[in-house]
Order: structure tokens, then C-alpha cells, then sequence
């Protein structure tokens, strides 16, 4: 009896554990393929006359594993290319970046200043619609897609929270 | 506290003002602008502030429809001038659309006779001279758009000492355009006072030109409409 007992006791613990086994790797294979969050797509307003224009977004990587963007389409855009713009000795200048890599765990932003889509050949329609549909494509053949908007400028987190520091100083200064 | 931070800025300025005098401010000005310590100074304004204002004469611009735009075209009123291309998706749509940002808080805060004026100087004349109107004023029907030929760009640049280099043309036609990043603060007096980094902060950089006036004033009190 006792020994039946601890024999199925077994068997029961086995089952637990094969169970745990077997959901915990369809949550990471899970996790593997939805591992990968696009947030915060935006493409800057350019006038008219500019046949090119600037996109930004947020990669999340929730995975373990890192991720490494190779390639960005649009059907509103004939190419996207990925530039990074970089301030060197007050000289402005831009390089190509062939692949973007998003460490486990980790974030990337692209944001004016930065890394950014270069977004050629824009269709005609593209300055008028109001989004843009992005397909990345990831090293491991896996993509995500995204809608993009169209934005005058950058959100104004930043420049918000400046605000109130400047507010402070003007009346330090008109404190003295 | 704030007197015992400010003795060794006030040395470290001292020691630091003849070094940068004596480099002259083309050297500093090709190095990264940095936040700076003095106290008129709000906080998240990176410049450099010119121990002499630079006159600015001996170049010629055009703005369109065979207009030009030289040295007299700077006087009377303070000017955020910037350099760019219309070919530029990234750094330049931003700054511009920043410096309406700037331009709308400066709108609430000064006269509108003291209100600055923002020019923005198309470095690539070639795709620029047709499209450097309607581009700029894309971002403030205000804002003033300026090019010429290669020469006039380069002698234009070298006066204010900044830098502009047009890159080989790749296969499908396209090229490169470097120039400098920083904002150039223009005085009614037609001199470089002062190069902001951007971005610029709409209220900090309102504080920064109030200061900026209010000196200027003190020093030029001929000058009685500033």
C-alpha cells in the first residue's frame, strides 16, 4: 500500500512536473514569437516639396534572447533605409546602419537626433493619409508589424518636464 | 552654499576665459558646445558665448526669386540662424519645428518689434534653390529661407566659422550633406553673440535671450529701439 502510494505519488509528480515542463516551454516559445513589442511609431510631417521622410519608433525585446532588426517595409514608401544621425565636433552627419540590435531584455528607441527610418519614394497618397503601416523584419526571419502617424514633432515629454525646470529658474531670478 | 559653488566656478571661468580667448573661438566652436556653468545661464542651455561678438559682413545670400540677403539683412533685430538641407528627413525638420516651438514661447514673452527673426541657410544649393522657400516656411509662415551658389555658402559658413562638406554622389545619385549643428545667435548689431546646441528649450532659451537683450542694451544704449 505504502509503496503503491509513493509509486503513484510519483507518477502524480511526474505528471506535475512534465505539465509545468510542457507549459513552461509553450510560454517561452510563446514569449519567442510575440517576445518583441513595436510602440510609439511616428513619422515626422515634412513639407510637401520633400519627397523623403523621417520615422521613429520603440523596439521592446521581452524575450531572453536578443533580437536584431535587419530591415523595415512600408507599401507607402518604395525603400526605408535605417540612418543614425550624430552630432561629432558640432558637425551634424548621418550614417547608414544595416541592422539594429535589441538586447533581451532591452529597448531601442529611435528618436529625432538618432537612429531614424530614412523613408524614400514616399506614394503619392502618403502625405495624406494618416497612417503608415511598417513591417519590420527581424535577423531570425521573424517581423512584426506596426501603424505609424504622422507628427509635426517629437512628443513633448521632453520639452515638458524642461519647462517646469525654466519655470523654477525664472523665478529664482526674479526672486534675487 | 551657493557662494562656496560659486568661487571655484568664478575661478574656473577666470582661468578658463583667456584659454578661450586666446584659442579664439574657431577652435571651440568645432568642439561640442557644453552645458554651461554661469549663473544667467538657465538650466539645459548648451552654448557658447563669443568673448567678442563677430561682425558678419562680405557675403551675399539669396532668398528666392532673385532677391538676395547680406549683412544689412541682419541688423536691427536679434536672429536664430541655422544650417541644413531640404534633402535632410532627420536633424533638420526637427530643428525647425523646434525653433517654432522657440519661436511661439518667444512670441508670449517680447514685443513683437523684439520678437527674433529665424533664418534657415540651405547648404545644398542644388536641391535646395527651388524648394528652400516653401520648405521653410512650412514650419512658420515667418521664417526666412536662404541659399546661393557653392562659393557664396562656403564664405558664408567660414564667417560665422562654421563647417559644410557635400559628400561624394552615390550610384543612385544621391550624397551626403555635413554641417554644423549648432543654432547661431545673431544681435541687432549684425555679430555672432553666442551658438546654441539643439534642441532648444522653448523657455530656457526665452530666459537666455532676455538676459541677452538686457546686456546688449546696457551696452548699446544708443541703440534705443532694442
Amino acid at each position: 500500500m505504502t509503496a503503491s502510494l509513493a509509486t503513484f505519488l510519483r507518477i502524480a509528480l511526474a505528471a506535475v512536473l512534465m505539465t509545468a515542463a510542457a507549459l513552461m516551454w509553450s510560454t517561452s516559445a510563446h514569449a519567442t514569437c510575440g517576445s518583441v513589442h513595436v510602440t510609439d511609431a511616428w513619422i515626422m510631417k515634412a513639407p510637401p516639396v520633400v519627397k523623403m521622410h523621417a520615422g521613429y519608433l520603440t523596439i521592446e525585446n521581452h524575450g531572453e534572447t536578443e533580437r536584431t532588426l535587419v530591415g523595415v517595409a512600408s507599401p507607402a514608401y518604395g525603400r526605408i533605409e535605417m540612418h543614425l544621425s550624430r552630432e561629432v565636433d558640432g558637425v551634424a552627419t548621418m550614417q547608414h546602419v544595416s541592422q539594429v540590435v535589441v538586447p533581451a531584455g532591452g529597448a531601442v528607441t529611435f528618436r529625432p537626433g538618432g537612429l531614424h527610418l530614412m523613408m524614400l519614394q514616399p506614394e503619392a497618397s502618403a502625405a495624406e493619409i494618416s497612417e503608415v503601416i511598417l513591417h519590420l523584419t527581424f535577423d531570425d526571419g521573424s517581423t512584426a508589424g506596426v501603424g505609424a502617424v504622422f507628427r509635426t514633432g517629437a512628443p513633448a515629454a521632453d520639452s515638458h518636464d524642461h519647462g517646469h525646470d525654466s519655470h523654477g529658474h525664472g523665478d529664482r531670478g526674479a526672486g534675487t | 552654499m551657493r557662494r562656496r559653488i560659486g568661487i571655484p566656478l568664478a575661478l574656473a571661468a577666470l582661468l578658463a576665459g583667456p584659454a578661450l580667448i586666446y584659442g579664439g573661438y574657431s577652435l571651440a566652436s568645432r568642439g561640442d558646445l557644453v552645458e554651461s556653468a554661469r549663473a544667467e545661464v538657465p538650466a539645459g542651455i548648451r552654448d557658447l558665448v563669443l568673448p567678442k561678438p563677430k561682425k558678419l559682413d562680405g557675403f551675399v545670400l539669396e532668398r528666392g526669386a532673385g532677391a538676395s540677403f547680406g549683412p544689412d539683412d541682419l541688423h536691427g533685430r536679434w536672429t536664430f540662424l541655422s544650417f541644413g538641407f531640404t534633402h535632410c528627413p532627420d536633424v533638420c525638420p526637427f530643428v525647425l519645428s523646434n525653433l517654432a516651438q522657440v519661436h511661439a514661447e518667444l512670441a508670449l514673452r517680447v514685443r513683437p518689434d523684439n520678437l527674433p527673426r529665424v533664418v534657415f541657410v540651405g547648404v545644398d544649393p542644388a536641391r535646395d534653390a527651388p524648394v528652400i522657400g516653401e520648405y521653410v516656411s512650412h514650419f512658420h509662415p515667418d521664417f526666412l529661407g536662404v541659399t546661393g551658389t557653392w562659393e557664396q555658402i562656403v564664405v558664408f559658413v567660414e564667417g560665422v566659422d562654421g563647417f559644410v562638406r557635400l559628400g561624394k554622389a552615390r550610384e543612385d545619385g544621391s550624397y551626403d550633406v555635413r554641417h554644423s549643428a549648432a543654432v547661431i545667435l545673431i544681435g541687432p548689431d549684425g555679430r555672432v553673440h553666442a551658438k546654441l546646441s539643439p534642441p532648444l528649450d522653448p523657455g530656457a532659451v526665452g530666459e537666455y535671450l532676455a538676459h541677452k537683450q538686457l546686456a546688449y542694451r546696457r551696452n548699446h544704449p544708443e541703440d534705443v529701439s532694442r
